[in-house]
């Protein structure tokens, strides 16, 4: 008898798309016993409208800026049915999680339910046709920032630092047994758990579709994107940026960055600079939450 | 009638618990339409290390005892696959080739 798909093969997302591949690493990785909510997203195409559906476990459709919220509700229901190997998955992208998100997902976080959290970071609105986010990259071009960006991405790693996340990681699709090892992690943890996971959007970002899983290795390579896992108030590195020099190919690779000036470029391998020596200095303690 | 009974209930407990609603109705678009080019493995250059299902987007490629099978009534045709094949054993020749060889 062949297995069930836990999330279906005929889903109408974009050619190339990250995301897709992250919800189904995710499935191989928690199984059957998992429930998913996802906000107004690219990710409510995995949830389907009317009564059709892609997950092949329960799911709901919650509104934009209360994923976390939901989560947390179906958290306590479960705890009060004693059901404590069911994990909670949320599944929100960056405008989710970065912007309308962000005052649930933190009073989630405090409150304590047991959830994971995972932030498929395609840096814009992609599903409205993107528009510019605060996820957003400096520089990069988008439908509301024609010229290129001119303000530099939050930085929603450091900002939950200093939240009581039982675990915390940043992870990418071009690395995808990393990214199964972190949520496993999570999954096991009885506590909020934030995964953050780069996902280059071949029609958002303006690159070939076959680069995807290229453009996100790329992206640890040269720095501009960190990996590293917070766990018992420790940070441990899990990548190491081999040179900074190799943003300008990060740059070149995406049509999004045609018309950065080498002004914006310096600015912005200098911000990847200091983030990973920021990151440095804060694997050096050990008195984080 | 109470044997069949107890037969049904025995059945139902080797299912899994219902943990919550699931629509039984699944999204199923064969995307296999939008495809412009196809991936084709080389079965001899294949060392069947199974990244290729890995890194799919789709989950169209499965491991098979014959080595790794595409499903093309999904697969988009992105290229991940050719790209990402550490051996290259993925060619990716033109849709339209193959419609005139059906033709």
């Amino acid at each position: 008898m062949p297995e069930l798909d836990l999330l279906s093969k005929g889903l109408t997302t974009c050619q190339g798309c990250p995301m897709e591949l992250i919800g189904r690493a995710a499935l191989d990785t928690l199984g059957p016993r998992t429930i998913t909510m996802t906000p107004p997203s690219c990710s409510a195409i995995l949830t389907g409208s009317g009564d059709e559906t892609g997950w092949g476990i329960p799911s709901v459709q919650t509104v934009l800026m209360s994923l976390p919220a939901f989560a947390s509700g179906v958290s306590e229901a479960l705890k009060i049915r004693g059901m404590d190997d069911v994990t909670v998955m949320g599944f929100a992208g960056d405008g989710g999680t970065f912007d309308i998100g962000l005052q649930s997902l933190s009073g989630a976080i405090e409150r304590g339910h047991k959830a994971v959290f995972i932030c498929y970071n395609n840096e814009a609105y992609m599903n409205t046709g993107n528009q510019r986010s605060s996820a957003t990259t400096l520089g990069a071009s988008t439908k509301t920032t024609p010229t290129g960006k001119k303000e530099s991405a939050k930085n929603i790693d450091f900002m939950l630092l200093h939240t009581p996340l039982a675990y915390q990681a940043t992870a990418s699709v071009g690395n995808i047994p990393d990214f199964k090892r972190k949520l496993k992690k999570a999954s096991e943890k009885d506590g909020p758990c934030f995964i953050h996971v780069l996902a280059p959007c071949p029609s958002g970002w303006k690159f070939p579709t076959s680069q995807t899983i290229e453009v996100a290795k790329l992206a640890v390579k040269s720095g501009a994107w960190l990996q590293f896992e917070r766990e018992n108030g420790k940070i441990t590195i899990n990548q190491k940026p081999a040179d900074f020099a190799l943003i300008n190919d990060y740059l070149d690779a995406q049509k999004r960055f045609g018309r950065v000036t080498a002004e914006i470029r310096e600015r912005i391998i200098a911000e990847a600079k200091g983030r990973y020596e920021t990151l440095c200095r804060l694997a050096e303690l050990d008195c984080l939450v | 009638m109470q044997k069949l009974v107890q037969q049904r209930m025995k059945m139902l407990e080797t299912l899994p618990t219902i943990i919550g609603p699931v629509s039984v109705k699944i999204s199923d678009v064969h995307t296999g339409a939008w495809r412009y080019r196809r991936p084709v493995i080389r079965r001899d250059d294949c060392i069947r290390c199974g990244i290729c299902a890995t890194y799919c987007p789709c989950g169209a490629i499965e491991k098979a005892e014959e080595g790794m099978v595409i499903d093309y009534t999904y697969c988009k045709g992105c290229g991940i696959c050719t790209v990402e094949c550490p051996k290259k054993a993925i060619d990716f020749p033109e849709e339209s080739t193959f419609r005139k060889e059906g033709e």
